[in-house]
């Protein structure tokens, strides 16, 4: 397509045809056009008319989210023209608004607060009475409509129409008296509605599960990925205090564009569940990280002095460095190691839906698959030597998971076959009854770590709390494990160093390093995966 | 003052130091000018119990001492009509707060006019600098400052004021509303 150039503020700018204003400005110099209705994930929909801009020959003002560029054209976005213009669309705005932002969990991230600083300081010229309408209008289950904030922008209406294609939301009555509605029974249950709340401008869509449990400038964030699904969805990850507040959807244009499942959203209950481990256990009884890693240590040691059998079972839900390290303790061990706990490998293609969500529950199935724990016996096949009386140690990395798939009854009738069992949890399962000794492991939001996704792309999470009690990485406390039979492996507890390992060993990997992950995350074999299906 | 300034301040070695003066016989026998301390004390002690009016100290706390209107006392929670607490739980006094004692947690309201509440709202009066700040932030004129100032307690967990004490202490009855802002 051919290129048009243009003149924004005094500055040449050559875009490509088609291009509009507003996204001209963005690209080209990184300004930011104010904007509500305008979402570069949604259809143009040039209603809220606060991009305003003003273009030498128009007669009038344009707005700069639905006026493609020309050739030629001459746009001053800053001209006192302009600026009136937008503040006037602000006065509208306001008319009716409530101004409860004391109460309104969007103060501190509104767009109407953030404009009014730029644009608008204007005095009231209203004199009539505000028009009233529902306050606190529930659509459940994740969403609190009041359509007295609403500005009627018609984010959450295209959403609905064309992310979902559920068309769920619909505006009703009209001037003055407009407002959002629900369809039907009123929910809004399509599997993405906390995106509604993300998207929404002002304070008319919030979130039953984060009102009124923070202001949003006490949060702190912190980038990661959504342990959710094989898909690897980028989050925000906010926290206060240490304690994770909600989870935020972070663009990345290759994997989840800028939604997040309610799923994965919703998710992050898990780290601050009030059942986590905090403490080490040996024999049942808490214990000191020390005397826990000593048991270990010793009892380890003499099963390989045996040359008795060791297997590992670790769980797609772990990083790649935590498997690396795994991998390392049972190359030591010279026992043998399998992820396969549940039946992740087999859906790891398939898809929940046609936008996001799929059916493989892990993160990492594509990364552990790498790491070479696909090729190990099965977790049925080790417990079956077990029953033989064939295994003398059995490492499971993740005992959450192993006890969720079921294998805990399975484990039980052979457990006295088995000499010691170490088991890593994050939180309280039945399957922790059968274990020697208990660590108490870190989750992904309180370590550093990579994932590799469902179509092989490595992606950097980060640490974004400390981690509760005594709780360590997986990987920290392998590496600790493991520099009793080696000591260069202590350097391994460092999420770097293991993924630099890692890297230097896995021809997949190419020359990539930890340093070196891009934000959007580094496809590895690109083109290796296989065809989607949707199940 | 840091350490180095104190450092140059000190004298240097040979700077001349003021003169000592020598004791005078009287001055010497030490009693003499011990009998003159308590002369002093004594005519004090007379003065005093013949001009009480002019007294400097007042006898706390049977008689107590007037403030100005601008005094900054112990907080209280101003209630609406109905008897809940007008506090919104919208944390602007607990963001501005520079001692950061002010801690709230909300809920829901069940009035739905109302939208949210304070479940709990805790000032620790130990850390409080009673700054009037978190008075200047509210924007729902819930939180004052009034005139009360005596604070003591037998124990710390004591100066937890929390909700109930707030806005319902028994010296509210006919405490002075004292700091509030001035609108212009």
């Amino acid at each position: 397509m051919a290129d048009v150039t243009l003149t924004i503020d005094g500055q040449s700018v050559t875009v490509p045809q088609g291009t509009t204003i507003l996204q001209a400005a963005k690209m080209r110099l990184g300004m930011e056009l104010p904007h509500y209705c305008y979402h570069p994930g949604l259809s143009i929909a040039g209603n809220c008319r606060i991009c305003l801009v003003e273009v030498e020959k128009m007669p009038k003002l344009v707005t700069g989210c639905s006026t493609q560029c020309g050739e030629g054209m001459v746009v001053h976005t800053q001209s006192a023209r302009a600026k009136e213009g937008r503040g006037g669309v602000l006065e509208i705005m306001l008319t009716n608004h409530p101004l409860d932002c004391p109460i309104c969990d969007q103060a501190g991230e509104c767009k109407l607060q953030d404009y009014y600083m730029t644009v608008g300081m204007h005095d009231n010229h209203v004199v009539f009475p505000k028009v009233h309408k529902k306050k606190i209008v529930p659509l459940p289950p994740h969403i609190v409509l009041d359509q007295e904030r609403c500005i009627l922008c018609s984010r959450c209406v295209r959403f609905c129409q064309e992310i979902t294609k559920t068309n769920e939301l619909t505006i009703a009555m009209r001037g003055t008296h407009s407002e959002i509605e629900a369809a039907g029974d009123g929910t809004i249950d399509n599997g993405y509605a906390g995106n509604l709340h993300e998207i929404c401008p002002v304070g008319a869509l919030t979130s039953t599960d984060f009102r009124f449990q923070a202001r949003v400038w006490w949060l702190k964030s912190h980038k990661s990925v959504c342990p959710g699904c094989s898909t690897g969805c980028n989050t925000w990850v906010d926290d206060r205090r240490g304690e994770v507040k909600r989870l935020r959807a972070r663009e990345n244009a290759s994997v989840n564009q800028w939604w997040l499942c309610d799923e994965g959203r919703y998710g992050y209950k898990s780290i601050n569940a009030p059942d986590r481990l905090k403490t080490a256990r040996v024999k049942k009884t808490d214990a000191t990280s020390g005397t826990a890693i000593g048991e270990v240590w010793a009892r380890l040691k003499t099963i390989a002095a045996k040359k008795g059998g060791f297997a590992g079972i670790a769980s797609a839900q772990a990083s790649n460095e935590d498997l690396f390290v795994f991998r390392r303790l049972v190359a030591h061990m010279g026992g043998v190691a399998d992820f396969r706990i549940d039946d992740s490998l087999t859906k790891t293609q398939t898809r929940v839906d046609e936008i996001l969500r799929r059916a493989d529950k892990n993160p990492n199935t594509t990364g552990a698959k790498l790491l070479g724990f696909g090729d190990g016996p099965g977790v049925e096949a080790i417990l079956k030597s077990a029953a033989e009386g064939k295994i003398s140690a059995l490492y499971v990395l993740d005992a959450d998971r192993f006890d969720a798939a079921g294998w805990t009854d399975k484990l039980r009738a052979v457990r006295t076959k088995i000499e010691f069992v170490v088991m890593h949890a994050t939180r309280e399962c039945g399957a922790l009854d059968l274990a020697d000794v208990v660590l108490p492991a870190a989750t992904y939001a309180e370590k550093d770590g990579t994932f590799t996704n469902y179509e092989g792309r490595v992606q950097r999470f980060w640490r974004a709390i400390r981690p509760i009690g005594d709780a360590r990485a997986d990987g920290a406390w392998l590496a600790t494990i493991c520099a009793e039979f080696d000591a260069a492996d202590a350097a391994l507890a460092k999420p770097a160093a293991a993924f630099n390992a890692v890297a230097s060993e896995t021809p997949a990997l190419g020359d990539l390093r930890w340093e070196m992950i891009p934000a959007e995350g580094a496809l590895i074999a690109p083109g290796a995966a296989p065809k989607d299906k949707v199940g | 003052m840091d350490h180095q300034t104190a450092h140059k301040l000190e004298p240097e070695g040979d700077a001349p130091r003021r003169p000592v003066r020598e004791l005078t016989a009287g001055e010497a026998v030490y009693l003499v000018e011990a009998f003159k301390g308590l002369g002093v004390t004594f005519r004090h002690f007379i003065k005093n119990l013949f001009n009480r009016r002019e007294l400097p100290t007042v006898s706390y706390p049977e008689e107590k001492r007037d403030y100005g209107e601008r005094f900054r006392g112990r907080h209280v929670l101003n209630l609406r009509e109905d008897g809940t607490t007008k506090c919104v739980a919208c944390m602007m006094c607990a963001t501005i707060c520079p001692a950061r004692c002010i801690e709230i947690v909300a809920e829901e309201s069940p009035t739905p006019a109302i939208e949210k509440r304070p479940k709990s709202f805790v000032i620790d009066g130990l850390r409080c600098v009673m700054c009037g700040f978190c008075v200047d932030a509210c924007p729902c004129d819930a939180i004052y400052m009034t005139g009360e100032y005596d604070f003591a307690e037998y124990a710390r967990e004591d100066f937890l004021w929390d909700l109930t004490h707030l806005t319902r202490r028994p010296s509210l009855a006919d405490a002075p509303r004292g700091y509030r802002p001035r609108i212009e």
